[in-house]
């Protein structure tokens, strides 16, 4: 807190100006103010505001004291003038607030100034002095007339100076008006009357005695506001009234909100939001998907950022936050509104990662708690509103109506306590209103009667928080009595209603075994709580299945023991070695476990790390041929090698993914029940669950085995009904779906089992019978009660593979009534079960990092055409690249889009700007060499070409004789070198390609051009060992012959042409 | 005073006199005990048969109790025994009962009797029985699963039949007119209020009877007592039809006219014919009535058609109701069939 407003809430209790009239404590404030400037600018310049503290005002009050001791030490006699003593005795006030009496300056009486006034102020009414009484009655006479308060307060505080500078008199007064009191109690009523108007100024007066610190620090004057123990006792008329008229808001509001149920009730018919809205549009997707996804997102994101700006002023790192964070977000909201993808990678998950850190970090290091308690009211707030907004709370009139009156709600809490409070109440009336009435309903049992209670209409929640809330805050006459009306109200409705406590009671009374009827509704209330999050999640499911087309559920049987662990899994999985060089074999081990209780599995397994292929070892596991593959009969653990030959991997953190493919196949079933339908019927009617009442407690879901699939099944809600006068009808739905780490690469087999009696055959008119929609093909129509249908191979084919979502495939049921009785037996409750199995190729994946540390100074051997050199010294490329084997590439590029001549697997227009590069280059070369070698005007050459600077540091370099002779041979092979391997290479590379007209036009201009620069470094060569200081020696001949073959290979290829 | 003296005395005698045609009905004073609570049929597993887990291809031991703890008899009750047939059956021969009175009616259905609480036998009859089932081959069925949950479940079904007896108050005097001259003080021998009941020894209950005086249509001074009866299902399972109880442990068809379906019979004063009330719509006939329970309550007016001469006064009289009806009930366990592991 800044200390200025401390300063300012310290002073709020001070009296030191209280003893002067308005015009004269204005004058006091003045001076003071003025001479407390001067202290300042003298001691600080410019800058004297920002050293106004309370310390240093009492050290200018003390010095002041002082001073006027001084003064009297020095002038015992001299009384001073009224002012000065008023001042020193505010002064003393100031820095002794508690003091009650001061010794005034030069004058014998102990009465100050001051507290006669207080005495004046506190005990008028019941001081029957006459000159007090007068004294009021004057104050009364100018509130009245319209003068100003602060006016009488002057007026009574010159009347108090007046009587204390007159004391004697006063008290001669006080035993006159003693008497006069006694007698005329009329006079008393007009003194508390006057008493009203005496404190009203007076306490307009204590809010001016801050005044001088308001005006040193230039805040604007504050309301005053009292501690509630320490607020003076108010005049009883005047606080009803005020608060009256501060409630006048809370009265509107309870009529709003009344007239808000009441409007529902008739017109609106609003009736919250269901969370099936929520989870239809989630399954639809789509646009309202991604509304409800960014909305809340985008919101939080949005108070975020408004609060670290505000955090930001006190914390740089919130800058930081906000910087990254924003950016993040803009780009994703960037991205999803105009398609474009300008970060890859950034997805929502990263967005919200980022966003919910962003929330954590700044909440823990950058928030205090008032901070903290805020931000979070805003997210809950924020958060409700835009999850009703995105579920549709604008689409109607009725919500936007509740909307409207939360928001006024919202403003009234404000306005009795903070945001924070209004965040947190209004939020949560708005759950209950939008929501919590739909959740109450479906906990709560229709039939019961208790329906009530979820009844908006009848429990108007908006009216009642007011009401409520109102009370707390309001003391007014009038919301006390309507709460009052509310509750009788509701105690005469509810109580005494149809569905009454006593009507109960005596039901009860009557009946013991009611007793069991009320505590079965207890827990039956229990139940349906418990129940909800299961009714929930059969919602969703059961929305899913209708907007998907079908998809259905199951649970995978509980694994009784760890060592039946189905299917095959990787573990173990680890690198060989912590770290390894990137010139050495990687390695990669683990162990396949694989079991199966059926079919044998076949198992192929590879290994990737990037784009480098590992191999397997060993080789039974990594046969391609299917043939040739590992059979696993039931159960076996196979302990295997990923290898990567050296320089295979990149240097750094690599994933390795080992991948293992096998066939497998997935069982499951689900229990159906089957009943006659009268039966169903008669007990359905009865409010009686058929299956119940048969002591079938759960309907389970599909159960289907252990292993990588997901294996779902459904039917109708069971028990069907069968009658033997009619057909019933039914279906088989099926869902597969990839529940560990991989994907089902390949479906080769469904079957269903349906118990015999149950018909999914087609109705055709050609007298061929085909079976779900010519899908499946019936293999056996009789196996142990069941009959068996396989999926039809082209049907098998028509699914789209690989599937990593899910894939689902259903076929009606037809029950004649002539099967009925077979179906049914001789029980109440049959049960039969619907079968699948699917057959599939999975290809499970498992990965773990590896370090690969570069080998310094030594050359990445790549092992493919297309592997990314990342090593600083370059790579070495391997056969059958763009360049020849053993080519050397800069890293950055792969041995097929490497820009060297030789790579013959990048275009003409590439090769033409490698030679133009390659004879730019030499060109400067030579001319830096002659520089370098003194040849008179190469220095003007190089400088010609805009290259001064080179000039001057090849100057530098070649300072020495030694240095440059190395310098000049250095640079010597260098250019040799650049022409065989650039210009030679390039143009013999080129020459091989089939290029067209223009092209080989431009080559054999380019080669002119070649052999022109080579003539011209031969001669500059030339030129160098000339000089004295530059012997030529066997190293000049070599150069110069090699120069020539050059030039001799380059005119045979324009011979060619 | 006298004839309230007569009468109960009469009624005391009927009461320790009546046997004859109405076999096991005494409901005497020291009876009271019997034919209280709402249980009828009462079943219940072994503890540990039919076990919680079993492994394939073994023997499933199935033990039950059964007590009648209700006031009437049951002849010829059924139970029907639930089994999933994929993974279990019934092994015949194998049902044993302590007191032999049960039998296999088929694969799926035993029959049994069990008297109900008497003086004798306040406890009612009870019966142990006894079966056993095969676990089928889990990895025929299901080659890839380790286990399977199932379930055994016995449904009972039986007839049963309610009895109550209550004094009530006839009061012929609807006016009051006659009231002063027959007792000084203007006071009633009995007043004609609702009674309350609770439960009478069987799931099915008598819990009010609401008596009230109609005058004849023809003779205004011919008063006869009507009764709305409150008949309510207290126990656990549910009412059907008295003829439909073999059915309720088949398959079969049952409607909803069958189920909570209930005959009443009612009785002034004696239980001989020319006292019974006509329970049905149907003027002029002293039939049965029959009750269709509605969320297990419904109502019943029962008529004395030959009423009594308003000469008659005000006199308190036992009003006897039957019910019949059919009552089933379930009981069930979960049983988790194991596969046998091999490895």
């Amino acid at each position: 807190m800044r200390d200025h407003v401390k300063i300012i809430r310290g002073m709020r209790d001070d009296k030191a100006f209280s003893s002067f009239g308005q015009d004269r404590a204005k004058e006091a404030i003045k001076e003071v103010e003025a001479r407390f400037r001067e202290e300042l600018e003298r001691e600080h310049g410019k800058g004297w505001r920002n050293h106004i503290t309370e310390d240093r005002f009492r050290q200018f009050a003390k010095e002041v004291i002082e001073q006027d001791k001084e003064y009297k030490k020095r002038h015992p006699t001299s009384k001073g003038d009224s002012f000065h003593r008023h001042s020193i005795n505010a002064f003393d006030k100031f820095l002794n607030p508690d003091k009650v009496r001061v010794v005034r300056v030069g004058r014998n009486t102990d009465q100050t100034r001051t507290d006669a006034i207080q005495v004046n102020a506190a005990n008028v009414a019941t001081n029957a002095n006459k000159a007090e009484i007068e004294e009021e009655q004057t104050a009364k006479t100018e509130a009245e007339t319209g003068a100003d308060a602060e006016k009488a307060e002057i007026k009574e505080n010159e009347a108090a100076e007046t009587e204390a500078e007159t004391g004697k008199e006063k008290e001669e007064a006080e035993t006159d008006a003693d008497k006069e009191a006694e007698k005329e109690a009329k006079e008393r009523e007009k003194a508390e009357k006057a008493q009203e108007k005496a404190d009203k100024a007076a306490q307009k007066a204590q809010t001016r005695r801050g005044r001088l610190w308001n005006f040193l620090t230039r805040e604007k004057p504050q309301k005053e506001k009292q501690p509630k123990e320490t607020a003076p006792r108010q005049p009883r008329a005047t606080v009803t009234r005020s608060l009256d008229e501060s409630s006048g808001f809370a009265l509107f509001l309870m009529l709003l909100t009344m007239a808000l149920a009441v409007v529902d009730y008739w017109f609106l018919h609003f009736g919250g939001l269901d969370y099936n809205i929520y989870l239809n549009a989630w399954k639809g997707g789509g646009l309202s998907l991604l509304f409800m996804t960014f909305v809340p997102i985008y919101t939080l994101a949005g108070i975020l950022i408004i609060e670290l700006v505000f955090v930001a002023r006190k914390h740089n790192a919130a800058y930081f936050l906000l910087a990254i964070f924003g950016s993040l977000l803009a780009a994703k909201a960037i991205m999803v509104s105009l398609g474009m993808n300008i970060v890859p990678g950034i997805g929502l998950s990263i967005s919200v990662v980022a966003l919910v850190a962003a929330m954590l970090f700044s909440m823990w290091k950058l928030m205090d708690d008032d901070t903290r308690g805020h931000f979070l009211s805003w997210v809950f707030y924020g958060l409700i509103w835009s999850a009703i907004l995105s579920l549709g709370g604008i689409m109607s009139i009725g919500s936007i109506a509740h909307l409207i009156i939360a928001f006024l709600v919202w403003l009234f809490v404000i306005g009795e306590r903070d945001v924070t409070s209004a965040n947190y109440w209004v939020g949560a009336l708005l759950i209950l209103d939008f929501f919590g009435f739909g959740i109450i309903k479906a906990m709560i049992p229709m039939a019961t009667g208790s329906a009530i209670i979820a009844n908006r209409f009848v429990f108007p929640i908006w009216f009642f928080f007011i009401s409520i809330y109102s009370l707390e805050f309001k003391k007014s006459k009038l919301i006390k009595f309507i709460v009052f009306c509310v509750i009788i109200f509701y105690i005469l409705a509810l109580v005494d209603g149809v569905y009454g406590w006593t009507n109960i009671n005596a039901q009860i009374q009557a009946n013991p075994d009611e007793v069991a009827e009320a505590k079965s509704f207890f827990k039956n209330a229990f139940k349906n709580m418990m129940d909800f999050p299961d009714k929930v999640v059969a919602e969703y499911r059961k929305g899913l299945e209708q907007a998907t087309g079908g998809y259905y559920q199951g649970r995978v049987e509980e694994n009784q023991d760890p060592r039946n662990d189905l299917g095959v899994h990787l573990v173990n999985l680890q690198a060989a070695d912590k770290e390894f060089y990137q010139n050495e074999e990687v390695i990669v081990w683990g162990d396949l476990k694989a079991k199966t209780l059926e079919d044998p599995i076949s198992i192929f397994m590879s290994c990737e790390a990037g784009e480098a292929e590992g191999v397997i070892k060993p080789e039974k596991l990594a046969q391609i041929n299917i043939a040739d593959r590992h059979i696993i009969q039931q159960l076996e653990q196979i302990p295997f090698e990923c290898r990567f030959a050296p320089d295979e991997l990149q240097a750094g953190t690599t994933s390795v993914k080992i991948k293992a493919e096998f066939n497998f196949n997935t069982l499951g079933y689900l229990k159906t029940y089957f009943m006659d339908i009268e039966r169903m019927r008669a007990l359905r009617r009865e409010n009686v669950d058929p299956l119940r009442q048969y002591g079938i407690d759960k309907v389970s879901d599909a159960i289907y085995t252990n292993g990588p699939v997901k294996l779902g099944m459904g039917t109708v809600d069971p028990p069907l009904g069968l009658s033997t006068n009619s057909d019933a009808y039914s279906y088989i739905g099926v869902t597969v779906q990839p529940q560990w780490f991989g994907r089902i690469k390949n479906i080769t087999s469904v079957q269903i089992q349906v118990p015999v009696g149950l018909d999914i055959s087609d109705p055709t008119a050609t007298g061929d019978t085909t079976y779900c929609r010519k899908g499946f093909k019936m293999t056996d129509p009789n196996k142990e009660g069941y009959s068996i249908y396989d999926m039809e191979e082209g049907e098998i084919k028509k699914t789209k593979v690989p599937i990593t979502t899910y894939k689902s495939w259903r076929c009606p049921i037809k029950i004649t009534s002539t099967t009925t009785p077979d179906i049914l037996g001789n029980i109440p409750v049959a049960t039969h079960h619907f079968r699948a199995e699917v057959g599939y190729i999975y290809e499970i994946e498992k990965s773990t990092n590896v370090f690969v540390k570069g080998a310094e100074g030594e050359e990445r051997r790549l092992s493919g055409c297309e592997i990314t050199c990342d090593d600083d010294d370059g790579c070495v490329c391997p056969a059958d690249c763009g360049v020849p084997a053993g080519t050397t590439i800069g890293k950055g590029y792969t041995c097929n889009n490497a820009p060297i001549g030789s790579n013959t697997l990048i275009g003409s227009a590439d090769s033409f700007s490698i030679l133009d590069k390659a004879m730019s280059e030499i060109t400067v070369k030579v001319t830096l060499n002659e520089v370098c070698a003194g040849i008179p005007g190469a220095k003007e050459a190089l400088e010609a070409q805009g290259k001064g600077n080179d000039a001057e540091a090849i100057i530098q370099a070649c300072g020495i004789d030694e240095n440059k002779i190395d310098k000049i041979e250095e640079t010597e092979k260098e250019i040799v070198e650049q022409i065989e391997n650039s210009l030679v290479v390039t143009a013999i590379t080129m020459e091989g390609k089939a290029l067209s007209a223009d092209n080989r036009d431009t080559l054999n201009s380019k080669l002119q051009e070649s052999i022109t620069i080579l003539i011209k470094t031969r001669d500059s060569f030339e030129k160098i060992y000339l000089q004295d200081n530059i012997p030529a020696d066997v190293i000049y001949e070599d150069y110069r012959g090699r120069i020539n073959t050059a030039q001799f290979k380059l005119n045979a290829l324009i011979v060619d042409s | 005073m006298k004839t309230k003296t007569i009468l109960t005395l009469a009624i005391l005698v009927f009461l320790i006199g009546c046997k004859g045609d109405k076999e096991g009905y005494s409901p005497t004073i020291t009876t009271k005990d019997i034919y209280e609570g709402k249980a009828a049929l009462e079943m219940e597993f072994f503890e540990n048969a039919p076990p919680e887990d079993i492994f394939e291809k073994s023997v499933l031991p199935i033990g039950l109790r059964l007590y009648n703890k209700g006031a009437f008899d049951i002849k010829r009750g059924f139970l029907s025994i639930g089994l999933e047939k994929d993974y279990m059956e019934l092994n015949d021969g194998s049902l044993k009962s302590i007191n032999d009175r049960v039998n296999f009616q088929d694969s799926e259905h035993i029959t049994f009797d069990l008297k109900g609480k008497t003086i004798e036998h306040p406890e009612g009859e009870q019966e142990v029985i006894t079966f056993t089932s095969s676990t089928k081959d889990l990895g025929k069925r299901d080659p890839q699963s380790q286990y399977h949950d199932s379930w055994v479940s016995i449904t009972s079904c039986y007839t049963y039949q309610t009895k109550a007896v209550e004094t009530v108050c006839i009061d012929t005097d609807v006016f009051g007119f006659k009231r002063k001259a027959e007792t000084p003080d203007g006071t009633r021998a009995c007043e004609v209020k609702p009674i309350t009941l609770s439960s009478q020894g069987a799931p099915v209950a008598v819990t009010k009877i609401e008596g009230e005086m109609v005058p004849s249509k023809d003779n205004p001074s011919l008063l006869k007592p009507r009764f709305i009866i409150t008949v309510r299902n207290i126990g656990s399972g549910e009412v059907i039809k008295e003829n439909k109880v073999e059915d309720a442990c088949s398959s079969k068809a049952i409607t909803h006219e069958e189920w909570g379906n209930i005959n009443i019979k009612a009785y002034l004063s004696t239980l001989e014919e020319e006292n019974k009330l006509d329970c049905d719509i149907e003027e002029g006939s002293k039939d049965d009535g029959t009750i269709i329970l509605k969320k297990k309550e419904d109502t019943i007016r029962c008529i004395y058609e030959e009423g009594f001469s308003d000469e008659k006064g005000v006199f308190s009289s036992p009003l006897y109701l039957i019910l019949d009806y059919g009552y089933t009930e379930t009981i069930s366990r979960e049983v988790r069939v194991k596969k046998v592991a091999t490895h």
